[in-house]
């Protein structure tokens, strides 16, 4: 398998069975699960025949109800009913306003808890339920067992975030191809639709985010080239800004009932437009209040101008950073369900002064994409397509006065890895705290902190003589590993960001273990059989590998190799499962020679159809 | 030895195998780094062994970092000078010091956007004017030590084009 897929990336001539997997679309409001059948991306219903799973999750009831059955809990039991928990995913409790939120939050291990008759839930339980909702559905759909997901994120999402949205999919048991930022998924689904090539630009506008991307397609590439956007702005805020406007504020904020239902018809009023020029309000609230009032699309267009504008300010941004004008856009894509206000239309098609593609239904685009992506990655297709993603927020670390250093810009193509030295304050320092940043601002309190780690063991010397270099490694993912090392005496610590806010591994595998529930022979029994199966692969892999590329070692590495192997191969048939674990490991560790050279072996190939062209400047 | 197992033993141009000058054709850069990553990038990697999961993350980060590297001007004259010369480059001419003071000192006062365009055009001719210098140091005469000097100063010139050119959008914005 891995043979052929380095010598003929993503074609694969050893026929494999078809792959089961998904594309999911995490969102604020709606959920959805997509996945190929007989080569086209479809949405999968659920056993009610609904497409679009609301994102709702209720504890009434063990196991937990998730979508339209929760949602008619919300009436009944709204204390142990949670809706829009992306909101929260990867935060803490002081991000986040808890006012605006009807449930009971607490600081719970540096996340936050939300308190339920089944205990307290954290985010990533609570989005973990969703997932494995949609696993089941995708499952029945499919007939077994999937294979991986590629889950999208907003572009925007911090580490934190991502991380989360990962540790929720792990929980769900759910094996995570790839998290991919949603204005990409979209533009995936577009860019293979319908084969185009040149710069787009991604424009979404969900419930409550507004993400914009610009992307480079040529031949089968898709690069961001970067992207921006407003964790604070989406069709929701039309719909206040018009329920302002029915009434005047101090009725809104003062009855959170009567906002409730202004709020509603807000929303019907805004959806109304989309399809009519022109609506009329007759709507008794209370007993004082009865709501009269016409309004049209121009009246309404006007009224939420401002919010527009941002999002063209977050649109303009974005193509500064790409260094791209308006006038080398070669495409619009529209995506979230408020692209549907024919102002948003109006405005963006001015702005770029062309017609805009939105021919696919805004809402299920995103799914759809992933659902490409996640076959791309599953190895189901011989398309040469490939995907190369950015880093949305600097990353960097606190320095003397709060500042910060940054140390990989945003919209950086990843993976990406890069390093700075830094030295120490005072004389005779022999630790450092080193504290991860992620934003563009200038002073630590104005970032997103990821976590602290310390550095120990420095030798005392002058302040300024020793050098640190701390170096980010951020993986396709988005997701980031800090080392530090003093170069002097090489002493070095690291740390996966993630346990200041996440899960760490142990807590999810102890979470898994817990919902298992099985006996420990069970589990012993599990664990050999998964030994046994990465070895038999290993093993083949190892096989394939040294038969084609045996010329690349010295005969010294290759008898190696082949000791280690038929080491392992005989573990095997013991049923050891210790022994088969450390000859894997040791497997794995002597291949490394043969896996790196096979690695350059396959770029000069990518570049053996090439030949020095002329230059011209 | 373990560590050269991480590291290609070739140097940013012989990744992408083209020439080793500062004139450099963007367009076929870009599509050999599309063919390589398409070649090596994670991505094509979810079924393979851990070990070749790893090599596949290094490389790719690498090729990221040398295509970033030649794709930008500055970057790529750095790059270049120091695979010939290793001395550090010397101070800045108290000339191009004053020129510089002057320069600042005139952006400082502009206020309104017609001046300010003006003298975005007049440094973005500086700005091209020594790039075609650097160009001919490195590529014809091979005048390291020279190059370094101008590469200096393109340096401050971009620097000042990228601090006008957000002025200018400040000024558009408001």
């Amino acid at each position: 398998m891995a043979l052929l897929q380095i010598s003929e990336p993503g074609k694969s001539t050893i026929p494999h069975e078809h792959r089961r997997a998904v594309g999911i679309d995490l969102g604020t409001t709606n959920s959805l699960v997509a996945t190929i059948i007989s080569s086209q991306a479809t949405v999968v219903e659920n056993s009610f025949n609904e497409k679009i799973i609301p994102s709702v999750v209720s504890y009434s009831k063990s196991p937990a109800l998730v979508g339209t059955d929760a949602i008619k809990n919300q009436i009944i039991d709204p204390e142990n009913t949670v809706s829009s928990v992306k909101r929260l995913v990867g935060k803490n409790i002081d991000d986040i306003n808890p006012e605006s939120f009807s449930l009971i939050l607490k600081n719970h291990e540096n996340t936050i808890g939300i308190k339920t008759i089944q205990g307290i839930k954290t985010p990533i339980e609570i989005s973990s339920e969703i997932l494995k909702y949609l696993k089941n559905i995708a499952e029945d759909r499919l007939g077994g067992e999937l294979m991986g997901a590629v889950i999208t994120v907003p572009a925007y999402f911090d580490e934190a975030q991502r991380q989360a949205t990962k540790d929720a999919a792990k929980l769900a048991g759910l094996n995570v191809l790839r998290l991919i930022n949603e204005p990409t998924a979209a533009a995936v689904a577009y860019g293979l639709e319908q084969k185009i090539e040149g710069n787009f630009v991604i424009y979404d506008l969900g419930g409550g985010t507004f993400d914009v991307s610009i992307l480079r397609l040529s031949e089968g590439l898709f690069e961001v080239l970067s992207t921006h956007g407003n964790a604070q702005l989406g069709g929701d805020d039309y719909d206040q800004i018009l329920a302002e406007w029915l009434v005047n504020e101090d009725v809104i904020n003062n009855d959170p009932k009567v906002k409730e239902s202004l709020l509603k018809i807000a929303r019907h009023v805004k959806e109304s437009l989309t399809n009519i020029d022109f609506f009329h309000v007759d709507e008794k609230i209370t007993s004082t209040i009865h709501i009269k009032k016409k309004i049209n699309q121009s009246q309404f267009s006007e009224l939420t101008k401002s919010l527009t504008e941002k999002t063209l300010t977050s649109v303009k941004q974005a193509l500064r950073d790409a260094e791209i004008n308006v006038e080398d856009i070669d495409g619009v894509v529209m995506v979230g369900g408020s692209t549907r206000m024919p102002s948003i239309q109006k405005s963006v098609q001015r702005f770029f002064n062309q017609s805009l593609l939105n021919n696919l239904n805004p809402d299920e685009v995103v799914a759809i994409g992933a659902a490409i992506q996640a076959n791309m990655l599953a190895g189901n297709t011989n398309d040469d397509i490939l995907l190369l993603d950015v880093i949305p927020l600097s990353l960097g670390i606190e320095t003397i006065g709060e500042i910060i250093e940054r140390i990989i810009p945003r919209n950086s193509t990843l993976p990406i890895a890069m390093a700075q030295e830094f030295t120490t304050y005072k004389d005779g320092q022999t630790a450092m705290i080193i504290h991860v940043v992620q934003g563009e601002r200038d002073l630590v309190k104005d970032c997103r902190s990821l976590g602290k780690f310390t550095l120990k063991g420095i030798p005392p010397m002058v302040a300024g003589a020793a050098k640190i270099r701390v170096s980010f490694q951020v993986d396709t993912d988005g997701l980031l590993s800090v080392s530090a090392k003093e170069l002097s005496t090489n002493i070095e610590a690291s740390i996966e960001v993630k346990p200041s806010y996440g899960l760490s591994e142990d807590q999810i595998a102890l979470m898994l273990e817990s919902s298992y529930a099985s006996a420990e022979d069970d589990k012993e029994s599990r664990a050999l059989a998964e030994a046994k199966t990465e070895a038999t692969q290993l093993v083949e892999m190892t096989k394939n590998a040294l038969n084609s590329d045996k010329s690349l070692l010295a005969s010294s590495e290759i008898k190696l190799i082949e000791k280690d192997l038929s080491l392992l191969k005989k573990s095997i048939k013991t049923n050891d499962r210790i022994v088969i674990r450390e000859l894997t490991e040791k497997l794995n560790s002597t291949t490394e020679v043969l896996a790196s050279k096979r690695m350059d072996k396959s770029i000069q190939k990518a570049l053996s159809g090439k030949t020095i062209n002329s230059l011209e400047l | 030895m373990r560590g050269e197992l991480y590291h290609l033993s070739l140097n940013y141009y012989e990744i992408f195998n083209i020439p080793a000058e500062f004139k450099i054709d963007l367009k076929n850069l870009h599509d050999r780094y599309g063919e390589i990553q398409k070649s090596i990038h994670p991505d094509r990697f979810t079924a393979a062994t851990k070990v070749e999961k790893e090599q596949s993350l290094i490389k790719s980060t690498e090729i990221n970092e040398a295509y970033q590297t030649l794709k930008n001007n500055l970057l790529r004259a750095k790059y270049l000078i120091g695979l010939h010369y290793e001395n550090e480059p010397l101070p800045l001419s108290s000339a191009f010091l004053m020129q510089q003071m002057e320069w600042e000192e005139e952006l400082e006062e502009i206020e309104g956007i017609e001046p300010l365009i003006v003298f975005k055009e007049n440094i973005k001719m500086n700005v091209q004017t020594e790039t075609t210098r650097l160009s001919k140091l490195l590529d014809q005469d091979k005048n390291w030590e020279e190059a370094q000097t101008s590469l200096g100063q393109l340096k401050f010139l971009t620097n000042l084009l990228k601090k006008t050119t957000e002025l200018s959008y400040t000024f558009s914005d408001n």
